[in-house]
């Protein structure tokens, strides 16, 4: 019954439009570092990049938070490791690769034990290159997520 | 007055002069000496006992594929000499296994259970030698052999990216 109120709800298109305005600003991040990328997360989450401007706020309970950064490589042993932090995030649910080795593999292109490119385990929405990306380059990432969140709207 | 490297040296090639192959001193603070591998224990034994090394700092592998040997390097640390010893033995590639230092050196523990996952070194005596680093399902051989392939080549793997992703 209740599900229905709010399926119907969601038709109506301002309704829509400010549910989407608050999933995109109140992005709040799993505290989960893979991978060298770690120490730019403190730079852009601490005071002087200050994300939490944008609404990303990074929170050490994985059920309560919409993002997860993949910060750096992720070996093949962390990745199950991954994987299960993202199965336990409710839905919606959005991932942004920081940094080339998450994009790519990077500098362990031709590892044994690094995963070539996170996207082959997570979907990744929004990709950051750099090694590491400036805190600059991550607020840029998080407006690129909202943008997209605010266009293409409700997962159904 | 004899520092305490030179110390070192001398009467470790007074109590076993059959079985070190090499012994020198490097730089201050530091020793390497080559012993024969079925020696090695009581060489660690000596080590520890009479001189003093008290803390194992490191145990490594290094593939000698041309001449087909394995050599592993014991690192050892005396705190109170500030002596570090290079502690090195040659053992066959083809078999290589080699009598474990835990009864020496109880912190061999980890190292050399990875010097066992990285190079497939079988160090007799040791309780517990399962993975480490590598994946739980890791089935290949040992990653830092010289001979290791990887399963497919990264040029492959990025053509075949690209072609998922639908480029060129």
């Amino acid at each position: 019954m209740l599900e229905k109120i709010g399926k119907s709800l969601m038709n109506i298109k301002l309704l829509r439009k400010i549910f989407n305005w608050g999933r995109a600003w109140s992005l709040w991040s799993v505290h989960l570092e893979t991978g060298c990328c770690g120490p730019e997360d403190m730079a852009r989450a601490c005071a002087r990049f200050d994300t939490e401007r944008f609404g990303t706020l990074p929170f050490p309970t994985l059920r309560e938070c919409d993002l997860i950064f993949v910060t750096g490589f992720v070996t093949k042993k962390m990745a199950k490791r991954l994987k299960l932090a993202y199965e336990q995030m409710p839905e919606p649910k959005y991932v942004i690769a920081i940094g080339h080795c998450s994009i790519s593999g990077g500098l362990w292109w031709d590892s044994y034990s690094v995963v070539q490119g996170v996207d082959e385990i997570l979907p990744v929405d929004v990709y950051v290159p750099g090694c590491p990306p400036r805190p600059e380059a991550w607020i840029q990432g998080i407006r690129m997520l909202q943008e997209k969140i605010a266009k293409e709207g409700l997962k159904k | 007055m004899t520092s305490m490297e030179e110390k070192v040296v001398e009467s470790i090639k007074t109590r076993f002069p059959e079985d070190i192959i090499e012994a020198k001193v490097q730089r201050k603070n530091r020793v390497s000496i080559s012993v024969r591998s079925d020696k090695i224990y009581d060489v660690g034994l000596f080590l520890r006992d009479e001189l003093g090394f008290n803390h194992i700092t490191s145990v490594s592998g290094v593939d000698y594929i041309d001449t087909k040997e394995f050599e592993v390097i014991y690192n050892v640390w005396a705190i109170d000499g500030k002596v570090l010893v290079s502690l090195r033995t040659k053992i066959p590639r083809d078999n290589p296994t080699l009598k474990s230092l835990i009864k020496v050196w109880e912190g061999a523990f980890y190292h050399e259970r990875e010097t066992w996952e990285m190079f497939g070194i079988k160090f007799e005596g040791h309780p517990n030698l399962s993975l480490l680093l590598l994946p739980e399902d890791w089935d290949g051989p040992p990653p830092l052999r010289k001979d290791f392939l990887l399963p497919d080549t990264p040029q492959e793997k990025l053509e075949e990216k690209i072609k998922r992703a639908g480029g060129q």
